[in-house]
């Protein structure tokens, strides 16, 4: 059981954009265990970072740039080079050195996290703390804070590029043994791999033109769930959008869920309308499957909805509740293993603990942040043994939470 | 009976109803001045035209003709190359890339109003509202200087309506006809009665009108007649408006969207020799996720704008029809923590093709970041007064509010003249 006045902040550990400015956190994952994190953010630029066991006091700066006391956060250890584009999402198979990345620039790389170094790198990972700080140093001062050496990291070559996929990935899921992932990218083309052979075990073309924004895997691999969605203005009737359950052996669609949930026939064009745009406000972009095989949760995303989360039925495709209420949308969401607990991550700055039975909100943590529109938190992982909580935030941070289980 | 002042059907809303079906003057038929229909239809092909293409709420030049990538202002996308060694654009444009010969970009846009109903009104007259003056928008101007009096076909159409300021001080006469988003007729552009009824009751208006005209020689009473003719005369040409039968040949090239069948419909109706329509695509304020807004929204305008220039060149229209491109604001270089760009009016892009322009044309350099023009700065004025001319209408032409000389450009703007060839 989680509790909000249990939950403590461990790490923050600094990942701030080297090259642009909207170069912040968008994906990361835990490693094997807490204490190994790797994040990717939108250069493409991945790192890895390893932790102590537990948090340690230690000297930090504070926003004017005085040492105070705090966790001292240790820097990454590793970078992941390769991608050429913002990095979409991590995931780590349960050995703990298997990762798979996906990316804008159309690829799919595996990473051997525990391989040898292909090189070094000398990577500045506090741009936006130095920039902001030499603007108020004297003037003399300000270039050697600017051009002061960065972190000297490992780096890492992926052990395979895959690149099947013909537009940006928005979309991966990963089955419970990590033996199957499946992709999805915006021309609404899945790819289901097999992990250790690095190799396709489908493909299919989803219905329509819509991009897929969302995909997990049921346990076992064998079913996908996909969400699609794609922004257009002025056009035909609704923005193209699907929500399906399909057989990964042969691509074919299983359950249609929008269709299950919102029967055209069954209702007058603008009543429809209204309850699909409710349902898939601007997109469903987050998706689980849980463990059991009993659940689907699917968020919500852009700022249009109400950032809500459904849990879904999964044999029937039926909404069983809706929870959660991240303003300005959903960004990620993860069962627990036991499938009674649903952690999710929004656009105001916060993550939510939701238990899943009755839909209560166990806890809410984090305080929106960045005036009427917050800094979001973009990503969140949750640690194989469940104690602990990792963050991207988009203000140049990932936050790795103890949840005092 | 009491009957409270807003029951009335007002003589006023009447008038403006009706001339809102159409700019039309005093000649009944233009086609019937020409004995010979061919001679008609090589004076209408001949005729120099205008078709607006509108990117309401801005669409964004970095993310369609001015690209920085790799700079802090860059985002996601990555360049291609176009039919024009050298020349780049966004990605997000493929099929315009294999237009770009036709194409003559502008780079260096700075204007002066920031917000989006004062960026609409500004790049729709060349003026900033005031208080004291009505401007005409330019399709206005364009439907008085290259319209035809007593057209069955108005001589000014927005399809999916941006701005009101309509015709200003030009009058009535030059209003927009007004059709839906979707392509559709407004309901009063169809009368709902049998010919014949119809027939019954035009003529006992005339009668009424004559009755009236005869014993009160006002202005209102020859608009008002002027108008009901217009709209009477619309009705011979309604089959313009309908492109279903064609559709599912030009669907392909077109695309599947609402803007191909409106740019399909925009071709037919300048063919038709309506000399200006304008046609509104909206959602690129994109204040947030303005990455995939755009990815989203610039697919199907793209391939309804590279259609339209395929097509009119190929019916040989293109040489005569000036394309333009705009929104009313471009989009800031710095990216916002909501993943969107905010207005900026200091350095943006817009575009121009076909009548009287150079194709295959970048025009104009903004700096590093794009935040800054570095070269051939081009203001509003300059940019109304370069379209005036490719169009053959003199831009120093000056119409009188009151007393007060207003040229179509404003005072100071200067032709463009790289841009024409």
């Amino acid at each position: 059981m989680y509790a909000a006045d249990k939950i403590k902040p461990a790490w923050k550990l600094t990942f701030e954009g080297a090259r642009t400015t909207v170069a912040w956190p968008s994906a990361l994952t835990f490693a094997g265990s807490h204490r190994r994190v790797v994040c990717a953010n939108h250069d493409g630029t991945i790192l890895m970072w390893e932790l102590p066991e537990s948090p340690v006091a230690g000297k930090v700066l504070d926003a004017s740039g005085k040492e105070v006391d705090g966790i001292a956060a240790p820097p990454p250890v590793k970078q992941l080079v390769g991608h050429e584009n913002a990095v979409t999402h991590l995931a780590c198979a349960p050995d703990g050195k298997t990762l798979i990345s996906t990316s804008l620039d159309h690829t799919v790389r595996f990473w051997d996290l525990e391989a040898a170094a292909s090189g070094e790198a000398e990577v500045v990972i506090d741009r936006e703390t130095r920039e902001r700080l030499a603007r108020r140093a004297p003037e003399k001062e300000r270039e050697g804070m600017l051009s002061a050496p960065g972190v000297k990291l490992a780096t890492l070559a992926p052990t395979a590029t895959l690149s099947e996929h013909r537009d940006w990935i928005q979309a991966l899921g990963m089955s419970r043994d990590g033996r199957r992932v499946i992709t999805g990218d915006d021309a609404g083309h899945a790819i289901v791999w097999d992990v250790a052979k690095k190799a396709k075990i489908s493909q299919w073309q989803c219905e329509g033109v819509a991009w897929i924004l969302a995909a997990a895997l049921s346990s076992d691999g064998e079913q996908a769930l996909v969400s699609q969605y794609r922004r257009k203005g002025g056009d035909f009737n609704n923005y193209p959008a699907g929500l399906r359950i399909y057989n990964v052996a042969d691509g074919a669609v299983k359950l249609d869920i929008l269709a299950t949930n919102y029967p055209k026939e069954k209702n007058p064009p603008y009543q429809y309308q209204y309850q699909y745009y409710k349902f898939v406000a601007e997109g469903l972009v987050a998706a689980a499957w849980s463990r059991d095989g009993k659940l689907l949760a699917i968020g919500q995303g852009g700022e249009g909805g109400e950032g809500k989360v459904h849990i879904l039925a999964a044999e029937t495709g039926k909404v069983l509740r809706q929870v959660s209420e991240h303003r300005y949308g959903v960004t990620d969401l993860c069962f627990t293993q036991d499938g009674k607990f649903l952690f999710t991550a929004g656009r105001d700055t916060t993550f939510r603990i939701i238990q899943v039975e009755d839909g209560k909100e166990v806890a809410k943590i984090g305080q929106p942040r960045g005036g009427q529109f917050t800094d979001w938190l973009s990503a969140i992982s949750l640690s194989p043994d469940e104690r602990w909580l990792a963050a991207a935030d988009i203000s140049g941070h990932v936050q790795v939470w103890q949840l005092g289980q | 009976m009491f009957c409270p002042t807003h029951e009335h059907f007002s003589r006023r809303s009447l008038l403006k109803g009706l001339f809102a079906t159409t700019a039309g003057g005093a000649l009944m038929n233009w086609g019937s001045l020409f004995a010979s229909p061919a001679r008609a239809d090589e004076v209408a092909k001949n005729q120099k035209r205008c078709i607006l293409l509108w990117m309401n709420g801005g669409a964004s030049q970095f993310e369609t003709f001015d690209m920085k990538v790799g700079t802090a202002t860059g985002g996601p996308f990555r360049p291609i190359s176009t039919n024009v060694p050298g020349t780049q654009v966004c990605e997000l444009l493929p099929r315009m890339a294999q237009q770009m010969d036709k194409l003559c970009v502008i780079r260096s846009m700075r204007t002066s109003q920031i917000d989006h109903p004062q960026g609409i009104h500004l790049m729709h007259t060349a003026y900033s509202e005031t208080a004291n003056v009505r401007f005409p928008e330019f399709g206005a101007v364009i439907a008085k200087y290259l319209g035809r009096d007593g057209a069955a076909l108005p001589n000014f159409i927005k399809i999916g309506s941006n701005g009101d300021s309509g015709s200003g001080f030009l009058g009535p006469r030059f209003q927009p006809f007004n059709m839906g988003h979707d392509g559709r007729l407004p309901t009063f552009a169809q009368s709902p009665l049998n010919p014949e009824v119809e027939a019954r009751r035009n003529g006992l208006r005339q009668f009424v009108e004559d009755t009236y005209a005869a014993k009160h020689a006002v202005e209102t009473a020859k608009m008002h007649r002027a108008a009901y003719d217009s709209a009477r005369r619309l009705q011979s040409a309604l089959a313009t408006f309908k492109i279903d039968e064609q559709w599912q040949k030009y669907e392909p090239l077109y695309g599947d969207s609402l803007f191909g069948r409106n740019c399909l419909l925009a071709r037919q109706l300048v063919e038709a020799g309506v000399p200006f329509v304008e046609i509104g695509h909206s959602g690129y304020d994109t204040h947030a996720d303005n990455f995939t807004g755009h990815k989203g929204l610039l697919a199907p305008m793209e391939q309804g704008w590279a259609a339209l220039l395929t097509d009119l060149q190929e019916r040989g229209l293109l040489q005569d029809t000036l394309v333009v491109w705009m929104g009313e604001i471009g989009r800031t270089p710095n990216i916002n923590n909501r993943a969107g760009r905010d207005h900026y009016v200091r350095a943006w892009s817009t575009a121009l093709a076909g009548c009287g322009v150079k194709g295959g044309l970048v025009y104009g350099q903004t700096d590093e970041e794009g935040r800054d023009v570095t070269d051939g700065k081009v203001t509003e004025g300059d940019f109304f007064a370069t379209i005036y001319q490719a169009l053959g209408i003199d831009p120093l032409t000056e119409h009188y509010a009151g007393s007060r000389p207003i040229p179509i450009a404003p005072f100071g703007s200067n032709v463009v003249q790289d841009l024409l060839v």
